[in-house]
């Protein structure tokens, strides 16, 4: 509950109940039903769905929430008589991108992640699961890479921790997108590989490390045969994930910087070879690596800097844009270059502006209160500003991610890092364009990240003010409840269970097109 | 590509460790931690190679029999027994002593069997010259020393509370050990703190924080030796202070009856800082940022607008006596429910245009013959404020305000700074004579990205132009927290360990000011702050805890 007497706000107060993201088309009654849990009967008329039989059982104690009693004083939730809700989602792709290579996360705290990202209808999981910094991915080919590469034996994703976290993201209508980055960012791959990686010479001696300019050795060794046969059997295993995603980088002095007479033997392929920049050097990687994709049933995602050295791409590839990430409020060129890769033909997602990581502090502007910028500025995001192609094109453009890369988070402060400043992206890339008064939605986001609490999401605030008696640290609290929280270790069980098709009706209300499980949440009200 | 640019190539930082914990010297990605560094750093230390191992079932604490001792005492030998040895169910404890030890996570990594052949640290002895302290004051001696040799370790201290700072750096000297479980070496440690007041804002207005939050927080202050809770309790925005004499005040002023802080509240809160030698500074700022106040009780001024009254209030309004009267009986409250010497007053940022508008104060001012000149009606507000508290027998500690505006306080006050340029500030208040405090460098609250805490390490207040007897008078710092975009959900890993180099800064000699070499050992400190359960972030960059933070 917004509280601010001195310095109202501009906006419209929200209704305890505003549904975010906000939907297509809602209609909402003023009277109002209260309702016990005894008369509330979930069902489906699919049999065969174990997502639906599972999503019933969980939004369970989030529709009666397990202190539900003492949180409303009364055993009973209330939601408005007449509901009319069709809904669809504006942009296909809406993620979230998390980096567990920086820092490790512990599978309970993604996994709690998924949870969040499912109230805001978001639905890829981009794993950024390997950088130079550590390699806690488990692989079974090549079970060397992580036993030395990893930050300890603890720090690490076994195959069991990675069919845990897509068992319990499909269950959620979520796709799990693995990161396998590569040329650069691979220096974690190098006790189990040294062969892979290029060493770095300077004073015709190798590895030689030179502060700011170049480690020892960093990235893979274009060269090398192995490289490709790695990359070949680590995309197969990885094929379990829903797509990949090499990711290209622009090679390193560590390569090509003659002067400092790098790395001489490949100094010298590349005169050989007739290569004279590094560009020519990464079109050579990129190519092959994207040929390696073409023989497995997987659709490679790129970072844009292979778009913008002209590496021809195979069909149905997506661009992932992130340059011009800049803190200030000048995004021009991103709107630019969507338009220009979907006229070209290629699937586009948007993250440059994005970045939740660089994190800011709202601006205190005496003349109406303390704004939370961080929020305004993620939400009056327009991904299709400036758009002039075609229909065909504009569809081109997939969606977008916010990513929050790790080198400032961890289990520590994750969920309150990237909540409810997500959820402005999530809304975004769900509702229609024309919702985006951003006024009016830091109220709605406030009631919303109350929601979160309640659900045991320790999300953070976003304007003065309380939320009930279920804050953290608070007699009531949900953010320690087990109905909300998972141990490390125990797997997300599968189930059997078949019921059918699925209709939800609770009073008089009707809820049509149900087009998403997530489309549940709506329903219990704080009051 | 991204955010990492900088960081792939993070100094290569040499591990200052004197533990055995293989490293790999290499790879130079991520931060890599100290091992057995307390911090902050102490005024001297010295350290050998040798080891020793610490066992739970082979070491205890013994006070010296020429020792003076008190309840303080044994409750700190307790507590560091628990939280050197069962550190996983420490925290729980501290919170509830009723809980139980978590016998299996807290389960010694080697027997004494497999230690027979080490050396073993069994005992140190304490030794307290002068009798406790009830309480802790601006005055309070905080000095100690440690000498680990052999199988005994001294922990020698004038007050009860440098035993407490000791005990705590002993804390740090322990580490995981793969060969000894834990380990401690052989080291000689002559410390004091460089400033008395080493503080820590919180703000519980804008948003409330659980006093179970409260608590975790004083711990953490405790772990990085900070010894002053500045309790920003009400605002503008919500009155959570349940008050004796004026229950009223939160009732309609809190946001609602469960966002409240009972007496028994503070009570337990105080009790829970004065057993780490933290005092507690209550603030109950006015006459601004009293919009919480006056929902029942009538003592803010009515602005106009029209010559109507337009139903909006300004500060306290100084025009009635009715103010005065209440403000005399709530001072009297606070002065018997907060023990500490001194109650922050507030005083900043008052804005006169309701003051302006309202007649009865129009009136009030060319009778005391005012003119125009709103900051002498502000003057003679807190000129009351400040004699109402001082016949109470407190002294009080004001934002700078107060002295900009010329209000004459007493000598032993406490002056604020939290405007820029602060080198200017502190001349100009300690000119005047004032005990000082810096503040300005260290609002936590604005965060941004990366290392940001370096801004903080390198903030120093005595860098000002000023005579010996000026610097004298800055008696320390805070670092604050204000509340718009912070409650229990982020406070602590906003906080931590951010303030903790706030905490290094004032305790440390004034030559230790290098972040770089700070950098490894506040990365042991977080992973420190980790294995206690409080879950302090991330601050320098890639790199990992042994007990990483899942819940």
């Amino acid at each position: 509950m917004f509280i601010e007497a001195k310095y109202p706000l501009e906006g419209k107060p929200s209704p305890p109940n505003a549904v975010w993201p906000h939907p297509q088309q809602i209609t909402i009654s003023n009277d109002v039903l209260y309702i016990r849990p005894h008369d509330l009967k979930i069902d489906s008329n699919i049999r065969s769905c174990d997502i639906i039989a599972k999503a019933i059982q969980r939004y369970e104690p989030i529709f009666f929430p397990p202190k539900l009693a003492m949180i409303y004083h009364r055993p009973v939730v209330v939601i408005n008589d007449s509901v009319t809700l069709v809904d669809s989602p504006r942009f296909q792709h809406r993620g979230v991108m998390l980096d567990t290579a920086r820092h490790f996360l512990p599978v309970s705290i993604i996994k709690k992640n998924l949870d969040v990202m499912s109230y805001n209808k978001l639905n890829v999981f981009h794993w950024h699961i390997v950088d130079d910094q550590s390699f806690p991915f488990q692989s079974t080919t090549f079970p060397n890479l992580s036993r030395t590469g990893a930050f300890t034996p603890d720090h690490v994703y076994t195959p069991a921790d990675v069919s845990d976290v897509i068992e319990h993201a499909r269950l959620r209508g979520i796709r799990v997108i693995p990161d396998i980055d590569t040329p650069g960012h691979t220096y974690s791959w190098r006790k189990a590989m040294p062969e892979l990686i290029t060493v770095c010479w300077a004073n015709g001696k190798p590895n030689q490390a030179i502060y700011g300019v170049q480690g020892e050795m960093e990235m893979f060794n274009p060269l090398k045969p192995r490289v490709y046969s790695t990359m070949d059997a680590l995309l197969r295993e990885n094929s379990i994930f829903s797509n990949f995603r090499p990711i290209a980088k622009v090679w390193t002095k560590c390569m090509i910087n003659v002067a400092r007479l790098s790395n001489p033997a490949i100094t010298q392929w590349m005169i050989d070879n007739n290569i004279n920049s590094s560009v020519g050097l990464h079109t050579f990687y990129a190519n092959r690596i994207l040929n390696i994709t073409r023989n497995i049933d997987v659709t490679p995602i790129v970072w844009q800097d292979v778009w913008d050295e002209k590496v021809e791409l195979p069909p149905g590839t997506i661009i992932q844009v992130w340059k011009d990430s800049s803190d200030n409020s000048a995004f021009g060129s991103w709107a630019a270059y969507l338009n220009q890769a979907a006229n070209e033909g290629y699937n586009v997602i948007l993250s440059s502006p994005w970045y939740v990581n660089y994190i800011s502090y709202g601006k205190y502007n005496t003349n109406t209160s303390v704004m939370n910028l961080e929020f305004f500025k993620y939400y009056e995001v327009e991904p299709l500003r400036g758009f002039t192609g075609s229909d065909e094109a504009k569809k081109r453009i997939l969606g977008g991610e916010a990513c929050l890369w790790a080198e400032f988070v961890d289990g520590t402060n994750l969920l309150a890092r990237l909540w409810p400043k997500a959820s402005a992206v999530a809304e975004r890339l769900w509702s229609a364009a024309s919702v985006n008064n951003s006024e009016d939605a830091q109220f709605r986001l406030d009631v919303h990240r109350c929601r979160l609490l309640r659900r045991g999401i320790p999300a953070q605030p976003i304007l003065n003010g309380y939320c009930g008696n279920y804050e953290v640290g608070m007699a009531r609290s949900m953010v320690n409840d087990p109905a909300f929280n998972y141990e490390d270790g125990s797997p997300t069980e599968s189930t059997t269970i078949d019921p059918s098709a699925f209709a939800l009706r609770i009073g008089n209300s009707k809820i049509y097109y149900v087009l998403y499980i997530n489309s549940f949440i709506f329903f219990v009200l704080g009051l | 590509m991204r955010s990492s640019a900088l960081l792939l190539v993070l100094l290569a930082v040499v591990s200052h460790s004197h533990g055995k914990r293989p490293r790999d010297p290499l790879n130079s990605f991520y931060v890599q931690a100290t091992v057995g560094q307390p911090w902050p750093q102490p005024q001297a230390i010295h350290t050998t190679p040798q080891q020793y191992g610490v066992h739970p079932a082979a070491f205890h604490f013994l006070v010296n029999q020429t020792s003076q001792t008190c309840d303080l005492l044994t409750s700190a030998l307790d507590r560091y027994y628990k939280l050197i040895f069962y550190p996983y169910s420490y925290l729980n404890y501290i919170l509830d002593p009723e809980s139980v030890i978590d016998e299996i996570k807290d389960k010694p990594k080697k027997t004494l069997f497999d230690l027979r052949d080490t050396p073993l640290l069994k005992r140190l002895n304490v030794y307290i010259q002068e009798p406790c302290e009830q309480y802790p004051t601006l005055e309070s001696d905080e000095s100690y020393t440690i000498v680990v040799t052999s199988d005994s370790a001294v922990l020698e201290a004038v007050s009860i509370w440098g035993a407490i700072r000791g005990l705590e750096t002993f804390s740090h000297l322990i580490y995981p050990d793969d060969n000894l479980g834990l380990a401690i070496n052989q080291t000689t440690i002559i410390d004091f703190p460089r400033f008395q007041h080493r503080g820590l804002l919180l703000d519980t207005s804008r948003h409330f924080i659980s006093i179970k939050t409260l608590k975790i927080n004083l711990e953490a202050m405790s772990n990085s030796k900070m010894n002053v809770f500045h309790f920003h309790i009400v605002d503008d925005q919500s009155f959570p202070y349940e008050s004796r004499s004026f229950p009223d005040l939160s009732g309609a002023g809190a946001y609602n009856q469960d966002h409240v802080y009972s007496q028994e509240d503070i009570a337990s809160l105080i009790e829970f800082a004065r057993q780490r030698g933290i005092r507690v500074v209550v603030e109950f700022d006015s006459p601004g940022h009293t919009q919480s106040w006056g929902r029942v009780i009538d003592i803010l001024t009515h602005c106009y607008s029209g010559g109507k009254p337009n139903n909006e209030f300004g500060p306290m309004d100084p025009s009635r006596n009715s103010t005065f009267n209440f403000l005399k009986k709530m001072f009297s409250e606070v002065a018997t429910v907060f023990p500490d010497h001194y109650v922050h007053l507030g005083g900043d940022e008052v804005d006169f245009d309701c003051w302006r508008s309202n007649p009865d104060v129009q009136a009030f001012m060319k009778q005391m013959g005012f003119g125009n000149d709103y900051s002498l009606l502000e003057q003679y507000y807190m000129q009351k404020v400040v004699d109402i508290v001082g016949s109470t027998g407190k002294g009080y500690a004001v934002w700078q305000e107060i002295i900009d505006n010329n209000v004459t306080v007493k000598a032993d006050t406490v002056v604020e700074v939290w405007k820029d340029p602060y080198p200017d500030e502190l001349a100009r208040v300690t000119k005047l004579g004032y005990r000082t405090l810096l503040s300005t460098c260290w609002y936590l609250n604005y965060i941004s990205y990366g290392k940001d805490w370096v801004n903080y390490y390198k903030c120093d207040p005595h860098n000002f132009a000023g005579t010996d007897a000026q610097k004298k008078l800055v008696v320390g710092g805070e670092a604050c927290m204000w509340g718009e975009f912070i409650d229990a959900t982020n406070v602590i890993t906003t906080t931590w360990p951010r303030a903790a180099t706030v905490a290094e800064r004032l305790w440390s000699a004034a030559n230790v000011t290098d972040p770089n070499a700070a950098t490894p050992r506040l990365e042991e400190h977080r992973c420190r702050y980790l294995r206690r359960g409080i879950p302090a972030a991330p601050v320098n960059g890639p790199s990992y805890c042994d007990f990483e933070f899942n819940r």
